[in-house]
This record gives structure tokens, sequence and C-alpha cells, in this order.
């Protein structure tokens, strides 16, 4: 089995000012084995990573690549050595081709000038290989991401890649992208290609990988074959604690559901090929999940009832009230908050601190003749990090110090401090760990019992069914079905969401 | 894969081509012959060429992201120095200023690629050192070219084939610069820094060399410019370059390349250029007009060439989207 | 894992009081080098000289914090201050053509903050443009000639001096940089601003009004080189319009950046461009009274200004 082993780690330690990153650390991946590498945050994983990429150094231990002791500088030396890393985030260049990503710093040359013919062709057998066929020549960026992600595999590929390192690679996708990518990886494991695929849904991690990794404090919790061990056992690993809290029961369903006054109803909303005609009722002090693949129109939607996007047809009621111009700032007003996707770029101030984070959106209720009240300010930022526990050494922190997480808390505590009535929540748990996420689901079922309601975006199909009284399903556009109460199922919500052919299971 | 033709398509690729024959054709209207004869279109052109060499070097340097604000202050030091080694001979002259560019341009990229200063506040830096050395070297007054380099006034003032030197010059280095742009490693990585400086650094791209490569490069291409101005006027002026670092921007942005970095193509410089010098031909043959005017016209055209294209990439934007 | 503790508080130490030691520094070469240096009068003269550049700075702080630039305050200012000089000449009341400039400075800078943020264009490109089109207006109506300014009470206004030989300039200057000192800090403006520079997209998310708060600072900014522009014309006596107000804004982003407002975008920090300002003024000092040649001077500017922004570069990695 060992002259097998592309990647050999032993005993590796790492050691930072203060704390102990990872201490004798080991493990050992095949060639054309799928190895998940788990953790909570801090465990040590993200430290791992970074040694195996090359961009941090250790300090013991030996680690052996391709059967060649290993000590690498630079990010630059590993890749050239054969290990490639695809990220949530795409890295490559937005307005170049295609093609032009595939093989930039490497472009064929012929008589002295570059082999434009070559660069498309090449591009068009390399994604071949991974089983798709798209037009080369067109900018990177009018690609979906799970595109733009297979691009990138393609160029490592290049490259002459033993090891690819996936890291959360999957969170930007849905499930068709996400089984498509599956599909690569499969591709990957048949020529020998090992992969190391971090992510927290871990019934991506029962789909797709052989063995599996846990970190827990810095060291090795074990490591296991995916057959031999389950979730329950896993998590209990990462965490060390009973995971029955976390992967636990459903909610009680509520009956007097027909009661509850309306909150927020949208009328047969559409949006050029986006939004097809889309019903909705949020009543008050309801969970609604909305489900559905990517492209079905789900963040369009939210976008759309936060009055952030104006360019749509259809009515937006409030309180039965429909809303004339509606904007960003009127939404606030009337107290509908939306907590986007994309926390890093369109959420944290990552340059200001947690306090400055957290008021922004109540800072004109803390004025007083112009001036900032300080003292109430900070009463505030106190409250809510009790109350959700945020865990950061001060309210003047900078908040990019702090973990995904605590990031997200900070966000939901933003909206909360200005008492909303309706949140919308855009994959609120995307990225991160096991325990940040267990409370914060906790927390959205402490606001519906408050009487807020939410709309809750998410992919997560367990989540979903977990926590929410109903769950729209979008299909292309417009509503294709609805979940209540002891309706709501993994199995029901899978079928839903792939539509009417109960043939295929969750996705093509 | 068909793709249609399409009129808006072929506007926004070409359009500072398209205005630059609105103009023409406008000064043909106004003036007719006096525009269309050949030696006012040579003097026209060679009128700009200067500022031309320096906004190809700009617009390369404004694709990767970065800004250059030095390179009137690289023509000024360059023009003095040549005046200044003037008394040794037209090749002591002519090497000596191109030393200097090649210096000056190292030490922006030094400043930039090494240091890691914002481009912007560097060469803001520098451009204000290097007016003062330009100052320096003579006092603040202008230098006469001496008679021992009677050869240098080939440079500005020489014909080849009845085409000034300084057109020629011009073209060749556009024709350089786009060669470089679309068929070279170098060129492809320069759009790589500007459309993602970060994942061009985990592409295994060379930012830091690259960027130094390209502040020498338009440090030369701005110093020679200034060489020229000299030869042209027959001294060193050390206020030559004056305005080139709004002027070059200028050209770059109504050439069709964004602000931003990352796309662009370096014709666009000389069609931004060529269109200042349609604009300042009409004004002089306008006569009585000060030139005053030139800058309220050009600046007038690039406002609204900045909102057109403004508007244009959020449409593309939005039918991405969609 | 523990946060690193130390090593941030001396870089956060470096960043707040930078520019001050830049200026400390500055002081001391003076004091030991500098002939006369306590030459109060030459002190007081020269300082009178740069307050133009002092209001500027004040609203530049506030531009650069939401990641801005404005580079057309220089051209609004020799504008600003030809249009004075013009309605004077014919015979208009002071302060009839004080309200009109004031007036002409806002509306320029409305529009300047409109374009940015409801066009979207982008600031350098948008201002340089102004820059441009300003310029050329400023020669326009002076028709390429300087105008002479021989108002009694606009010298007054500028030139007054107090007991001791204290320009009246400095008062003005206290109260713009007291002012813009407590907008900063402790009104809504310099969080708004400082969360527009950070994170555009999250500050609309988050209600903030963009375009509102764009405005308000480029019209700050505006309104600031047409005050600029009046004591300009107040102090010298005669506009020349090709030449006044040129380059000022690069002495004003330059105190910016020295004083610690990051150039990206972030907390707008008035006491820092005070700082900056002040370093400005000293190296203009330094220069003047050990008769350093003016070609020198900008070298010497221009180093001082890049030292410290590697310094600031430094204590931020």
């Amino acid at each position: 089995m060992a002259e097998h082993a592309v990647l050999r780690i032993r005993d590796v330690s790492k050691q930072f000012p203060g704390v102990k990153a990872l201490s004798h650390v080991s493990m050992e991946v095949e060639k054309g084995e799928v190895r998940a590498l788990m953790g909570e945050n801090g465990a040590g994983k993200s430290t791992l990573i970074k040694i195996l990429t090359g961009i941090y150094q250790f300090e013991e231990g030996e680690i052996e690549f391709d059967g060649k002791r290993v000590h690498p500088k630079s990010a630059i030396e590993m890749q050239r050595l054969g290990v490639s890393t695809i990220y949530q985030e795409i890295n490559l260049i937005p307005y170049l081709s295609v093609a032009e990503n595939i093989y930039i710093g490497k472009e064929p040359i012929k008589h002295g000038r570059i082999d434009w013919e070559q660069v498309k062709k090449g591009a068009e057998e390399a994604l071949r290989d991974l089983g798709i066929s798209i037009d080369v020549t067109q900018k990177i960026n009018q690609l979906s991401t799970a595109l733009q992600q297979m691009a990138a595999i393609a160029r490592a590929l290049q490259t002459d890649a033993k090891l690819f390192i996936m890291d959360e690679a999957t969170s930007s996708l849905d499930k068709r992208e996400t089984q498509r990518l599956f599909d690569v990886i499969r591709n990957l494991k048949e020529r020998g290609i090992a992969v190391i695929f971090v992510s927290h849904r871990m019934d991506e991690l029962f789909q797709i990988c052989d063995s599996v990794t846990i970190l827990k404090d810095g060291e090795l919790a074990g490591t296991y074959k995916m057959a031999e061990i389950n979730h329950h056992t896993l998590v209990s690993k990462m965490i060390g604690r009973d995971a029955a809290e976390i992967i636990g029961q459903r909610k009680q369903y509520r009956t007097d559901w027909e009661q509850k006054p309306v909150m927020c109803e949208v009328k047969n909303i559409r949006k050029k090929t986006r939004l097809n005609g889309v019903n909705l009722k949020i009543r008050q002090g309801e969970i609604v999940g909305l489900a559905g693949l990517l492209g079905s129109g789900r963040t369009e939607l939210a976008k759309i009832i936060f009055g952030e996007d104006t360019a749509y047809e259809g009515e937006v009621l409030i309180d039965g009230e429909k809303v004339h111009l509606p904007s960003v700032r009127k939404s606030i007003e009337r107290g509908i908050v939306y907590c986007p996707e994309d926390r890093k770029t369109e959420g944290v101030f990552l340059g200001m601190s947690v306090e400055d984070n957290l008021t922004i959106s109540v800072l004109r209720s803390l004025l007083r003749g112009g001036f900032v009240q300080t003292k109430k300010k900070k009463a505030i930022v106190e409250e809510y990090i009790q109350k959700i526990n945020i865990k950061t050494p001060s309210g003047s922190t900078a908040v990019r110090s702090l973990s995904g997480g605590n990031q997200q808390k900070v966000i939901l505590a933003r909206w909360l401090a200005g008492k909303p009535r309706l949140i919308i929540l855009d994959e609120p748990t995307r990225g991160i760990d096991v325990g940040a996420k267990a409370e914060i689901e906790k927390l959205i079922q402490q606001l519906a019992r408050e009487g807020i309601s939410v709309l809750y975006i998410s992919s997560e199909i367990e989540e979903l069914v977990r926590g929410c009284d109903r769950i729209a399903v979008l299909r292309e556009g417009s509503v294709f079905g609805e979940l209540f109460g002891e309706e709501i199922t993994s199995d029901n919500l899978l079928h839903m969401i792939a539509g009417e052919d109960t043939a295929k299971t969750g996705g093509e | 894969m068909k793709k249609k033709w399409s009129g808006k398509n072929f506007f926004a690729k070409n359009g500072s081509w398209i205005a630059l024959l609105l103009l023409a054709l406008i000064s043909t209207i106004l003036n007719g012959k006096n525009f269309l004869s050949v030696s006012n279109l040579l003097n026209l052109v060679r009128q700009v060429s200067m500022l031309g060499l320096a906004a190809i070097g700009v617009n390369f340097i404004i694709i990767a992201g970065c800004k250059d604000l030095s390179v009137g202050g690289i023509a000024a030091v360059c023009s003095m120095m040549a005046a200044f080694l003037s008394p040794y001979g037209t090749a002591a002259a002519v090497a000596g200023g191109i030393l200097t560019a090649l210096l000056l341009g190292a030490l922006n990229g030094f400043l930039v690629a090494v240091l890691k200063i914002l481009p912007f506040i560097a060469t803001l830096g520098t451009m204000i050192a290097y007016n003062g050395i330009a100052l320096l070297i003579h006092d603040g007054k202008s230098l006469a070219i001496s008679e021992n380099s009677a050869g240098f006034a080939f440079l500005g003032r020489g014909l080849i084939l009845n085409i000034p030197f300084p057109i020629l010059v011009f073209a060749a280095a556009a024709g350089t610069a786009v060669f470089v742009a679309e068929h070279t490693r170098y060129g492809r990585a320069v759009y790589a820094i500007g459309g993602n400086e970060e994942s061009a650094v985990m592409m295994g791209i060379q930012v830091a060399r690259t960027k130094m490569l390209l502040y020498i490069f338009s440090g030369l291409l701005a110093g020679f410019g200034g060489i020229m101005m000299a030869s042209r006027l027959n001294a060193g002026i050390p206020f030559t370059g004056t305005g080139w670092d709004m002027y070059t921007i200028a050209a770059v942005v109504m050439g069709g390349t964004l602000i931003r970095g990352g796309e662009g193509k370096i014709s666009g410089a000389a069609a931004g250029i060529l269109i200042w010098g349609v604009i300042q031909n009409m004004i002089n043959m306008m006569g009585d007009v000060s030139t005053y005017w030139q800058q309220i016209i050009m600046g007038f055209i690039l406002l609204s060439a900045v909102i057109i294209q403004n508007i244009a990439e959020r449409r593309r934007e939005v039918i991405s989207e969609g | 894992m523990k946060k690193i503790h130390k090593a941030e508080t001396v870089s956060i130490l470096f960043q707040k009081y930078g520019a001050a030691a830049v200026f400390l520094i500055l002081i001391l070469v003076n004091a030991v080098f500098t002939p006369n240096f306590v030459n109060v009068a030459v002190m007081w003269n020269i300082i009178a000289q740069m307050t133009p550049i002092m209001y500027i700075s004040v609203g530049m702080t506030f531009v650069i914090g939401t990641s801005g630039i404005d580079l057309s305050v220089g051209s609004i200012l020799a504008f600003c201050s030809i249009i004075l000089a013009r309605m004077l000449q014919l015979g208009y009341p002071v302060l009839a053509a004080v309200a009109v400039i004031l007036l002409i400075g806002a509306v320029i800078g409305i529009f300047n903050g409109f374009m940015v943020s409801k066009m979207g264009i982008q600031p350098i490109i948008l201002t340089i443009v102004m820059q441009m089109i300003l310029r050329g207006f400023a020669i326009f109506v002076s028709k390429g000639k300087s105008i002479p300014i021989t108002n009694s009470t606009l010298s007054a206004m500028g030139l007054h001096r107090f007991p001791g030989g204290v320009p009246i300039q400095i008062l003005y200057v206290a109260v713009i940089f007291i002012v813009g000192s407590i907008l900063a800090k402790k009104t809504a403006l310099g969080c708004y601003v400082e969360a527009i520079g950070d994170n555009n997209k999250a500050a609309f998310l988050a209600g903030v009004r963009i375009v509102g708060m764009t405005v308000l600072i480029y019209m700050l900014s505006g309104v600031m080189s047409a005050v600029a522009g009046i004591l300009e014309a107040a102090r010298s006596g005669a506009v020349d319009p090709s030449i006044v107000g040129g380059l000022y804004e690069v002495d004003a982003i330059a105190a910016v950046a020295i004083g610690g407002t990051s150039l990206d975008g972030g907390k707008p920090n008035i006491t820092g461009t005070f700082f900056g300002v002040m370093t400005m003024i000293l190296i203009t000092m330094t220069i003047n009274m050990n008769n350093i040649p003016y070609e020198i001077s900008n070298i010497v500017k221009a180093f001082i200004i890049l030292f410290s922004l590697y310094m600031r570069r430094e204590s931020k990695a």
C-alpha cells in the first residue's frame, strides 16, 4: 500500500506565537484516493492546507510527495511539484477568455508569437477530458461558478497535478453542479490523481470520499474509511461532544398558521428570464424555507423583496399594502432586512471594528443632536455579543480577525439591533463550522418564537428540513410546490427540487 | 458557433476610431483642403507624436491596473539631459537621454513593484521629484542644443520618405506595443495582472518583474518623447511634459481602455492621441481662439466618452447576469 | 488561535502617530541646522501661504476616505478665484461675489459626487476631466490675463494680522479643522464614509445612503476649494488663471496620505491630515529658510512624502 502513497505526512507540527496550530499530525493519501479533511475552525485544517500548498513552512516532521522529501518555501514551488488547489472563490482572471485562463503564463509559442490556435484547441481538449464542451473563447466571467472551477481544474491538469486540494469548492455550487464536479473528481481518480476534499457538507463527503481525516485542536483525531464511520461518530470526533443536539430533531409543526397575519406577500413577480410569476406568502413568526437549484431564482426573489432589485413586474405587499417605489432603505425602514449570500464582498466591513460593523444600520437611531452617543452604542454591542455569543476579544477588535461563523453573527446582530420584522437569510451557514452552525440554527428558531418572520434560502436539504415551518421550492422561476408540516422530509424535498421526474435523484 | 454581427458591438469595440473619423469629417467640412492637405495632416500627427509615445506606455500601465503620473516629469528631465550632454555630440546626448529615461522608469518600478507603494501616490511623488530635477539642471531655464550635435535635429525635425521622424517612431512604438500586448506572454501577463492581481500571483505570474519592466518601458517612451521635443525646439525646456499626466490618461481612456485595468486595446492610445491632435488642429485653424479651448473641448468629449463607457459597461453586466 | 497582541499594538501606534513622528523629526532637524528657525515672522508668512492647502486637505480627507479622489480642487480654486476677481472688477459687492463662488464650488462638488455615485464614473478620471474643463474655463473667463484684486474688505478678510503678526487665517484654519474632526469622529458621517470606502456594496445593503453621502463629501470638497480660492485671492492681490491653485491637489493628497487616511478608503483621519499638512509646511519652511533652491524643494518634498508612505506601508504589513 505504501508504494501507492502520493502524499505522506509524518509527525508535522507548526507553532505560532502563543499557540500550537498543528501537533504531530500524520497522514497518508494514496494515488487516486479522495480523502475528506474535517475539523472545526481552529482545529488546524487551514494550517495543514497552507502547509501543503506551500504558504506556511512546517517546523517539525517531514513531508514526502510523490516519493520525494519536500520542504517547499513558496506556493509556486508546491504547484510545480504537482499540488493544485481549488477554492470556493474563483482565482482566475475575469476578463480573459476561458482558453487564456487555462494557458496564461505558459502559452504555446510558435515562430516567436503565441500560437492562439493551439491555445484554443488545447483548452477545448482539456475540458473535453473532463466531460465539458463549451465555447472557450468567451470571457471566463460569463460562466457559472461551477464551470469556472472546472476551468481551474483543467489548468491545474496542464501542469501535471498529482494532488488536488479542494477547499470548500462546493460551497457556491448547487446540487446539479456539485454532481458535475463529482463526475470530474471520479475522472481524476481514474487517472490516479488524489484529492483532499474539505467541506462542511457531510452528505457530500459520504458521497464522494473514500476516507476521512479528522483534526481536533491541532491534533489528529483519526483517519477512517468512509464505510467504517457514520455522521454521528464523525461529528462527535470533531467536536468531542454528543452530536444529537446538532443533527437532531426537526421542530414541532404548529397547526395555527392560518390565523397568523400575513406579514409579507409577493404576487406574480416576473423578471425577464429569471422569474416567471412567483406567488408566496410569509406569515408573522413563520420560518419559510426557499429551496431550489441554482438559477431557480431564489436570490433574485430575495433581492426583489428586499428592494435591492427594482426592475421587475408584479407586486410586493407588506402588511397587505403594495410597496410603491421600492428601495433598500424603504425595506429597512419597514423592518425587512437581508443577510447576503457572500458576506465577504457584500456583508462585512473588513477594515472596521466589530462595533462599527454591528451598529452601522442603526447609527441614525443613536444620534442625539447630530452626535453619536458612544455609551449607547457600546451598550448595544455588548448586548448582542452576549445574546448571540459572538466570540471576540472586544467590541473594538477588527472584524477581519473573527472566524467566518462569528462574522456571520455580527451581520445577524447588525440587523437584529434594528428590531426587524422579516429577516431574509441567504445561505447563512455557508463556510461555517458545525458548532457555529448549530448556534445559528438555534438562534433562528428563537427569532421565530419572538414573532420575527424568516425567509430561509439554503442549498442544504437537512438544514431546511430541520428548521422550517414551510418550504417553497422554486423551479425555473416560479413556485413549483410547497411542503407543510409533516410533509417536510428530505426525500419529499429532494423529489420536489428535482421536479416531477422521480426516477432521477436530486439533480442530473 | 455562429456569432451575430451586432451593430452595438461594433460601436463599442471601435468607438474611438469612429469618433476620430467623425471629428476629421467635421474638420474637413469646416476647413476643407486646409485640413485634408498632406502637410497639415502630417503636421497634426507630428505634433502629438511625442505625447503619443508617452500615452502608449501609460496605456500598458493602466491595463495592468497601475498608474504613471510621472511621464511628464521624465520627458522634462530627458529633454534637459539631452541638451546638457549635447556639447559632447549627438550620440552622447541621445544615449544620455535614453539612459536617464531608463533610470527614472526603473525608480518608478522600484517604488511600485518592490516597495509596493500605491502606484498613484508613488508616481505622484516621482512626478514632483522629476520636475524638480528638470528645473535643477539649468537653474529653471531652457538650455539650447549645442552646435556640436548637428545631427540631433534629425530626431525632431528630420524626414524619412517625407514622413517626419517622430511619426515613424510613434507608429513603430504603437506597432510593437500592439504586438507585445496581443502575441507575447509578457503582454498577456500584463492583462492578467490588471484583471485580478491576486489570481495572477497564484497562477505563477511574476508580478513584480512584470511591473518593473512596465515602468521602465513607460519611462523609456516618455523620455524619448522628451528628447524628440528637445530636438524639435532645439533646446531642452524644463516645462516639457506639463500636463502630460492628464493628457495621457485622457487619451488612453478616450481610446477605450478602462481605468480599472484588465481590458483595453493598446491601439486605443493611438486613437485617443489622434483625436487630441485633430482637436488641437481644428482650434489652431480657428485662428483667434486660444488654446484653452482645446482643453475644454477635449474635457467635454472625454466626459461624454467616460459616461458612455460606463453605461455600456453596466449594460454588459446586466446582460451577463440575466 | 490567540491573537498576537504585541505586534498589533506597535503597528497601530505607528499608524496613529507616524505622521507626528515625521513632523517632530523635521522640527528637530530644523532646530539643529536652520539658522533663525524661530524667526516667527517668516513662519507666519509661510503658514499664511499654505492655508489654502489646509482647507482643501480637510475636504480631501473625507473624499479619500470613501476610496475616491478629487483632482479638480486646484482648478475649482482657480475658477472660483477668477470669477471672484471678475465680479469685483465689474463692481459687485464683496459679499455677493463670495456667496456666488461658494455656491459655484458647491454645485461643482455636487456634480462630481453625482457622477461618481449615481453614474458610477471612477473618481480619478472624472476629476481629471473636470480639472481640464475648469482650468480651461478659468483662462477663458479672464481671457488669459491676470486679474488684479483691490477690494479692501477682501484684503482685510485675508491679510489681517493680529498683534504679534499672527495671520487671521489661523482662526479660519482652526475652525475648519476642529469642525472637520468633530464631523469625522463624533457624527455618523465618519462611520458612513469609512463604510463606503471599505465596502461599497455592503454599505448599500446595510442601508447607508451612498449617493447622498458621496454627493455631500464632494460638495464639501468643492466648497473648501472655493473658500481656498477666496482666501488665495484675498492674500495675493492678483489672480493668474493658469498658475493659481496649480498642484494644490498634490500637496493636499500628500498631506492626507502622510496623515494616515488610507488611500484605498477607510477612516477619515482629520487629526492625521493636520499633521500631514504641518509636515508639508515644515518642508516648505525648511527649504525656504535654508535658502535651498526651489528646484530641490520639490525633490525633497517628494522624498519625504514617499518615505512617509513607505513607513506607513511597513506598519500596515
